[in-house]
């Protein structure tokens, strides 16, 4: 398969059904990125099938979730900061074992994190309940995702312990924003594992002045004088 | 604010030297030798005490970077280094006859780190040999430890962005182990 079409190739060998639009209170249906994230936050823990993501004017990925990869039309990977129009198709009978996406497909994780980041614009995921503590399940592979400091430090806040968004924010110092946007990032990818409110047994956050002016703050401007 | 040692450690062919290399703001102080094992790595020589660089963050503080021997005869050098060390950079090659079960064997040498929580697992040669995947060393370190939280990155000693991630992130273990108390802390 050409690594430029234009179209997912083998869409018609298999039975695709559209995934309607998740909705969250009121009825307001998920746009762009977002609704893409709730698509494959429905997906990400299947072990077969292929989605197809029709982004307009900006192609289609392609997700094999067996090989845990991806694939989309346009070269070289530039994703749109939010498509005006996302629609996912998802074929549970894609055969894992057949070859269909090309070589040059790209690792899962690093299309999820993209999508992670930009979704659900500065709110918490649609998913998530307001309290609920995140404990890191397994670190993502940082050197090969687009990353801020920033991030290392509070993905190292939430392998010591669980804690709320809000927790997470004042015990690294980082903004509620950024806090946010990881959170939700590390959940879509799969590397969080919650708490409901209330049922917590770990970390008080405590907003310390040593996360600000620790070793990692003191080695990371040097590093980037 | 003193000094911070860390440990850079695998075995012979994963990259110590290199990455130290890269990191280090100072030409590596290296100590090699022949290498008496070139049935295990074809490389002429390799080092037999340790290797060394540093980075200064002022005047009165510096990370010192020491890389230990691969061939495990001169493990007695690991102990000596590991009482000061505040973390662990341990590099395996995924080209390695079963590298998970390598990356086991060098982590149980530092259990004490491992315990600490200050370790950082690095990959390196996943371009030439992809498999096995990093899912494998995770798996395999979460039943070996369970609790322990080791990062396991893909990388590349030559490349400066990626041993930067690599140091950052241990360091950010290492500020996060030390900085939040818990309820069990607080009530005592």
């Amino acid at each position: 398969m050409p690594a430029q079409a234009s179209t997912f190739q083998h869409e018609n060998a298999f039975d695709f059904v559209m995934l309607p639009a998740a909705t969250r209170q009121g009825g307001v249906p998920a746009l762009g990125w977002t609704r893409v994230a709730m698509d494959l936050h429905r997906l990400m823990n299947e072990s077969v099938g292929v989605a197809v993501i029709e982004l307009e004017t900006a192609g289609q990925i392609a997700v094999d979730f067996s090989r845990r990869v991806y694939w989309w039309t346009q070269q070289p990977p530039s994703f749109p900061l939010e498509p005006r129009v996302a629609r996912v198709r998802y074929a549970r009978d894609y055969r894992s074992d057949a070859p269909y996406l090309p070589s040059r497909s790209r690792e899962l994780d690093e299309l999820v994190w993209y999508i992670g980041r930009l979704a659900f614009a500065g709110e918490a995921a649609w998913w998530q309940t307001e309290g609920d503590r995140y404990r890191l399940a397994h670190w993502p592979n940082l050197t090969e995702l687009a990353h801020e400091p920033e991030d290392m430090s509070m993905i190292a806040l939430l392998a010591r312990g669980p804690l709320t968004v809000a927790g997470l924010s004042a015990a690294s110092g980082g903004t509620l924003d950024s806090a946010v946007s990881l959170i939700n990032t590390l959940d879509l990818m799969g590397l969080l594992a919650a708490e409901p409110a209330g049922e917590s047994t770990g970390v008080v956050p405590q907003p310390k002045p040593a996360q600000r002016d620790g070793l990692f703050a003191r080695l990371r401007a040097r590093l980037v004088r | 604010m003193g000094e911070h040692v860390i440990l850079f450690a695998g075995p012979m062919g994963a990259g110590k030297t290199t990455a130290i290399s890269t990191l280090s703001e100072i030409p590596v102080v290296s100590t090699e030798a022949d290498n008496s094992e070139r049935d295990v790595v074809d490389k002429a020589t390799t080092t037999i005490a340790l290797d060394y660089g540093e980075i200064t963050i002022s005047e009165d503080e510096k990370v010192r970077l020491y890389g230990v021997p691969g061939q495990r005869r001169f493990d007695f050098m690991w102990s000596i280094l590991k009482e000061r060390a505040r973390g662990l950079v341990l590099l395996v090659n995924n080209d390695a006859a079963d590298p998970v079960a390598l990356a086991l064997e060098y982590l149980a040498s530092f259990e004490e780190l491992v315990a600490a929580r200050t370790v950082v697992l690095g990959v390196t040669r996943t371009d030439e040999a992809p498999e096995p995947g990093l899912a494998l060393y995770r798996a395999a370190l979460s039943s070996a430890w369970p609790g322990a939280m080791i990062p396991v990155l893909s990388v590349d000693p030559r490349k400066t962005g990626q041993m930067h991630t690599a140091l950052l992130m241990l360091v950010a273990i290492i500020d996060a182990e030390a900085g939040i108390p818990t309820n069990s802390e607080l009530s005592t």
